[in-house]
């Protein structure tokens, strides 16, 4: 084989290598990652805006020295006031709070609900509250970012639904409905 | 001749030199010196923003993007490295994020295949030039013809030396 020949192989292979290499990669997304549905949840525990501690582990704690009709499926929703998404979701989530689950079964299943603020501000959190209402406890201090993290969440709003287990069980991307987040929730 | 010979060793040695030099002062690790703020802003200048398309932390307006930038300013404060920090952003949004491409596993190739090719196209100008070189030293000449380049040879070397004289 002469070196011209020799050298047009080499070039062939390289090519074919970088081919493979670009058809083989991953893709190269910004789409949601859903990998945390079905694994533990992060725990965390962090400060709300008046001043009271949530506790995820301590509620996950809880659960395992109650019957299943008495553990309780939290529902995490990563918000903002600046968000339309959130205003768009937030009579589905009043609605969560306030009334217990019923599910397929016909049992009445405890549910907690708790907002994380996203990129955001106290004053801005509250004046949101206070116009749309609500009273669940919405979390804000220097741990929040890597909550949010923790949840791979990209933008707000997100809401993530941990079972009794301390398992996740779904993750939304986007304004939930009170069907959409209690679908599968049993006790 | 072998003052143009010498000279021309001497400058390949510099050329080599300045080269070693180079490679030596460019890998030095001069994080050790980097402040924590130099570090964070580092960081997020090599981490995507996960909202955008290919655009990074440090240069996005995306709210994802403040929050990650905040915590690569916490994460450094606390201690952690480099690493630790790009394989947790990797862990939670996919290897993408990262802008460096990893230097192990499959993408390693973009670092190697640069220093691949030069070596190949190295390698092929070097058995290029060996195969010319005895091709052309490989025709046989009669002994009037070797003669004949014999004295022109020799009267060559006698010109060019009584030009170096002059």
């Amino acid at each position: 084989m002469s070196f011209g020949k020799a050298g047009m192989v080499i070039l062939a292979l390289v090519s074919v290598g970088f081919i493979t290499l670009l058809a083989t990669r991953g893709t190269q997304s910004n789409q949601p990652n859903f990998d945390l549905v079905g694994e533990p949840a992060p725990l965390f525990s962090s400060q709300t805006i008046s001043g009271s501690e949530f506790n995820l582990e301590q509620i996950l704690l809880e659960n395992r020295s109650l019957t299943p009709r008495d553990q309780v499926w939290v529902a995490i929703n990563f918000f903002a006031s600046w968000c339309t998404g959130c205003i768009v979701e937030h009579d589905e989530l009043l609605t969560f709070h306030s009334e217990s689950v019923v599910a397929a079964a016909g049992t009445r299943c405890k549910t907690r609900l708790v907002s994380i603020a996203f990129n955001d501000n106290k004053k801005d959190i509250e004046t949101f509250f206070e116009k749309y209402g609500g009273d669940w406890p919405v979390l804000l201090d220097e741990g929040t970012n890597r909550i949010t993290i923790d949840y791979s969440v990209m933008t707000a709003p997100e809401t993530i639904l941990v079972a009794p287990s301390g398992l996740v069980v779904k993750k939304i991307v986007g304004p939930i409905t009170y069907d959409k987040l209690t679908d599968g929730i049993e006790c | 001749m072998l003052t143009k010979i010498k000279s021309r060793t001497l400058s390949w040695i510099l050329l080599s030199l300045v080269v070693i030099v180079a490679l030596v002062f460019g890998s030095l690790n001069e994080k050790d010196t980097e402040t924590s703020a130099e570090r964070a802003a580092s960081l997020a200048a090599s981490i995507a923003c996960p909202q955008c398309s290919g655009q990074p932390v440090s240069e996005s307006s995306a709210p994802i993007a403040q929050v990650i930038k905040a915590e690569i300013k916490a994460q450094v404060d606390q201690g952690r490295s480099d690493r630790e920090i790009r394989s947790y952003y990797a862990e939670q949004y996919g290897e993408w994020v990262n802008l460096n491409p990893s230097s192990s596993g499959f993408d390693a190739i973009v670092w190697v295949a640069p220093f691949l090719l030069v070596g190949i196209a190295l390698g092929g100008l070097t058995l290029a030039f060996a195969r010319r070189q005895s091709e052309s030293t490989g025709i046989e000449l009669t002994k009037d013809e070797e003669e004949q380049v014999k004295a022109i040879r020799e009267q060559f070397a006698t010109n060019t030396e009584s030009v170096i004289e002059e």
